[in-house]
């Protein structure tokens, strides 16, 4: 299934394809995502870390078509 | 009601007349409402060559298509003329409170002809318009005379109406004059408040009633929910320090495609300035004038000194514009600050822009200076970029000999808040070399000689904003070929990552990764597209009375073309949305052409694309090649790539002859009241 995902520079997004999604094996959860792209625990503990717009515990499966969002810096102004 | 009121007022000041024009739906379907719509009035009713501060120009107030109809993030209002500044089509726009205001009257935009040759403000209501003496209120500051001007007209148990006014800038007709609103909050770029002053129109006070809606409110109000509660959703703890954004330039430099909705936690937080730090260190806010950098000129003791994290100290309340659900305004409490002789107590939080003008840019690490500049500046109703702008060519003019102690009157240094200080308020007044650069880098190195254009760091006669183009082609790009040139919000690459234009306008590249930045700089057709799917939605944004902010959530987020077609019940795609950008962007151009403007005039000044490259920073050994990049997106925007001149067929398909060259009685109906 594949995942749409939104996240810092320093994660892993060799998997992602052009479209900006990453290809994951049914049942996977929020924890094993975040493994599989390499985004710290830490992080998602200071910034704000959503799937689908909400905040959603790390044992919560993921479904096909979900949206990861994880904090990265932008500005404007 | 599709969302729009389909009646613009027409005021003469010459002859004092006020004329209803009821404006056809064609005009709306193919350009919207907004700066779209004052832009088509400005080509419409100014001559070629018109003296922008002559009577021949026109000054367009306008309110957006979705302002007032249950959108969010949909409340700015807009002022377009000819700019004094460019010579092209001038256009700024702000939030606050004031954009409901001109609908409620039942207007969709207020068009000043002509010029008084006394003071007047006007005011406007149900009843309709009069004009009225403003001759006790010229020379007052922005907001004082906003104060005034809402007392005098507020009447007992009737809505407390709303003004905006200009400042002392406008009376001085600087070419960086903005009209304010809210206390200070500014229109503030390309001489929009000194059009204003040319006219000696004071102000504008709007106390109308009338209700405006959609064709599906349930479907708006649908939109805008979703949209809030994403944004809520994303806030920091309040007590994470700004300083913390700092780990940002330990991050890789990647072709990201970020989620936008957390430029909410910023804005919410901080306010725009919460992004100083990082935009600092990762080399995206310009230094010393353009010709220095974070990494030597400014440490990051002294950006801490000056960041986000300091003014939330100073704060006594957030606010939020009209339909906003971010939040990114608060007020502060300045009192005891240094530096204030003017006694400003409670005053608008800076954005970012005027943060780092006052500081960075200048190396000033004096936040005291820089807040109460802010205020000052937005009494005097005068543009902080700009002013930041002309401050910095002066300020390294003076240390490189070409101006002097006798010159200035005092001496004049990198860093020296007092210095920044009186010049500032001499520009504002336009009392000694103040008059000199009341007019921008570009008039001031035309009055001073061709020896400090090399120090005045501008693009067609506007000063850019703080966003380093250097890391940025695409911004580099948009500074150069927007009709309205040196303008950051009409987007660059981290924008157009967070935009997801692709994933709803077929033509739209994806801006995803993988990989490091360097495709920004090569010349292609794909790279140019992006830029042009920004200039092309910031028209449809700005037609409809979008914020900024609001386009960065994200097409997903912030869902302008389903917003539209629910206000409008026209049944158009995104597709047909962006070529009704396409159009806008082109006619402004053809504005400009028809003015007598080379479409290179805006070139960028070398500093912004790296000629020379810096040798020292983020920057360090960075060229944008603007004039290639200048090219190949006038080739994609269907102009000659060499001249800049909209082809014929691209005016034929956009059906552009029509509009601007058809006989005007197609189009409008006009009653004089």
């Amino acid at each position: 299934m594949k995942i749409e995902f939104h996240g810092p520079s320093m994660c892993d997004f060799s998997k992602m394809d052009k479209n900006g999604d990453i290809e994951v094996p049914e049942g996977t959860t929020v924890k094993q995502f975040m493994k599989i792209v390499k985004l710290p625990y830490v992080w998602t503990k200071v910034f704000p870390f959503l799937v689908n717009y909400e905040k959603v515990p790390y044992d919560t499966v993921l479904k096909d078509g979900d949206i990861v969002s994880a904090f990265s810096p932008s500005g404007g102004g | 009601m599709k969302g729009y009121c389909g009646k613009i007022l027409k005021v003469d000041l010459t002859t004092k007349t006020c004329t209803d024009v009821y404006i056809n739906d064609e005009i709306y379907e193919n350009f919207l409402s907004g700066a779209a719509l004052g832009a088509w009035w400005c080509y419409r009713n100014i001559p070629a060559g018109a003296d922008p501060m002559g009577p021949d120009n026109v000054l367009c107030i306008t309110s957006g298509l979705l302002t007032s109809t249950g959108s969010v993030i949909t409340g700015r209002w807009m002022c377009v003329t000819k700019s004094p500044a460019t010579g092209g089509i001038g256009e700024a726009n702000c939030g606050g409170t004031f954009a409901p205001f001109i609908k409620a009257c039942g207007y969709d935009m207020i068009a000043f002809h002509g010029a008084s040759d006394t003071p007047v403000y006007l005011y406007c209501d149900n009843d309709g318009p009069v004009l009225k003496d403003a001759s006790h209120i010229w020379g007052q500051d922005a907001a004082v005379a906003e104060k005034m001007l809402v007392e005098e007209n507020t009447v007992p148990g009737k809505k407390r109406p709303q003004a905006c006014t200009i400042g002392w800038a406008g009376e001085n007709k600087s070419f960086m004059a903005g009209v304010c609103n809210d206390n200070g909050r500014i229109a503030a770029r390309q001489g929009v408040g000194g059009v204003m002053g040319s006219k000696m129109l004071k102000g504008l006070v709007l106390g109308g009633t009338r209700p405006v809606s959609g064709a599906n409110p349930e479907e708006i109000k649908k939109l805008s929910k979703m949209c809030a509660k994403r944004v809520n959703m994303a806030f920091l703890p309040p007590q994470v320090p700004a300083g913390l954004l700092n780990v940002a330039k330990f991050l890789p430099e990647l072709q990201l495609s970020p989620d936008g909705i957390f430029t909410g936690v910023l804005m919410g937080t901080w306010g725009t300035a919460g992004a100083s730090g990082f935009a600092a260190q990762t080399g995206e806010a310009p230094i010393k004038n353009w010709g220095g950098s974070q990494k030597e000129d400014f440490h990051i003791r002294k950006i801490n000194k000056t960041d986000g994290s300091q003014m939330l100290k100073l704060q006594t309340n957030r606010y939020y514009c009209y339909s906003c659900v971010y939040g990114c305004g608060g007020e502060l409490d300045i009192s005891h600050i240094k530096h204030n002789d003017q006694g400003y107590s409670r005053v608008h939080k800076p954005e970012y822009e005027s943060q780092w003008d006052f500081t960075g840019f200048l190396l000033s690490d004096d936040n005291d200076a820089m807040l109460f500049l802010n205020e000052y500046c937005n009494r005097a109703g005068i543009d902080t970029i700009s002013t930041g702008g002309v401050v910095g060519m002066a300020i390294e003019a003076y240390e490189n000999g070409l101006l002097t102690k006798e010159d200035v009157g005092y001496e004049l240094h990198w860093g020296d808040a007092e210095g920044i200080i009186k010049l500032t308020k001499q520009i504002c007044h336009r009392e000694g070399i103040g008059d000199v650069l009341a007019d921008g880098c570009k008039k001031a190195v035309e009055r001073l000689g061709p020896e400090f254009a090399k120090y005045a760091v501008h693009a067609g006669g506007t000063e850019p904003p703080m966003h380093d183009s250097r890391p940025d082609p695409q911004q580099a790009t948009l500074y150069a070929i927007d009709a309205t040139p040196s303008r950051h919000t009409s987007g660059g690459s981290l924008y157009y990552g967070c935009m997801h234009l692709w994933k709803k306008v077929t033509w739209a590249p994806p801006a995803v990764l993988v990989g490091g930045k360097e495709g920004e700089w090569q010349i292609s057709d794909e790279e140019s597209l992006k830029v042009l799917a920004c200039a092309y939605f910031k028209r449809v944004v700005d037609g409809a009375g979008g914020c900024y902010f609001g386009f960065i959530l994200g097409t997903a987020t912030y869902p302008m073309f389903e917003w539209l077609d629910a206000a409008t019940g026209w049944g158009k795609t995104p597709d047909d949305y962006m070529w009704i950008g396409r159009r806008v962007f082109t006619m402004r151009h053809m504005f400009n052409i028809k003015q007598g403007l080379d479409p290179w005039y805006s070139r960028p000044h070398g500093r912004m694309v790296g000629e020379p490259p810096l040798k020292v920073g983020k920057n360090a050994g960075k060229t944008v090649p603007i004039d290639a990049k200048m090219m190949n997106a006038w080739k994609n925007a269907g102009f000659d790539e060499k001249t800049g001149m909209p082809l014929p067929e691209t005016v034929e398909a956009l059906n552009l002859n029509y509009f601007l060259e058809g006989p005007i009685e197609n189009f409008i109906k006009e009653e004089v009241r």
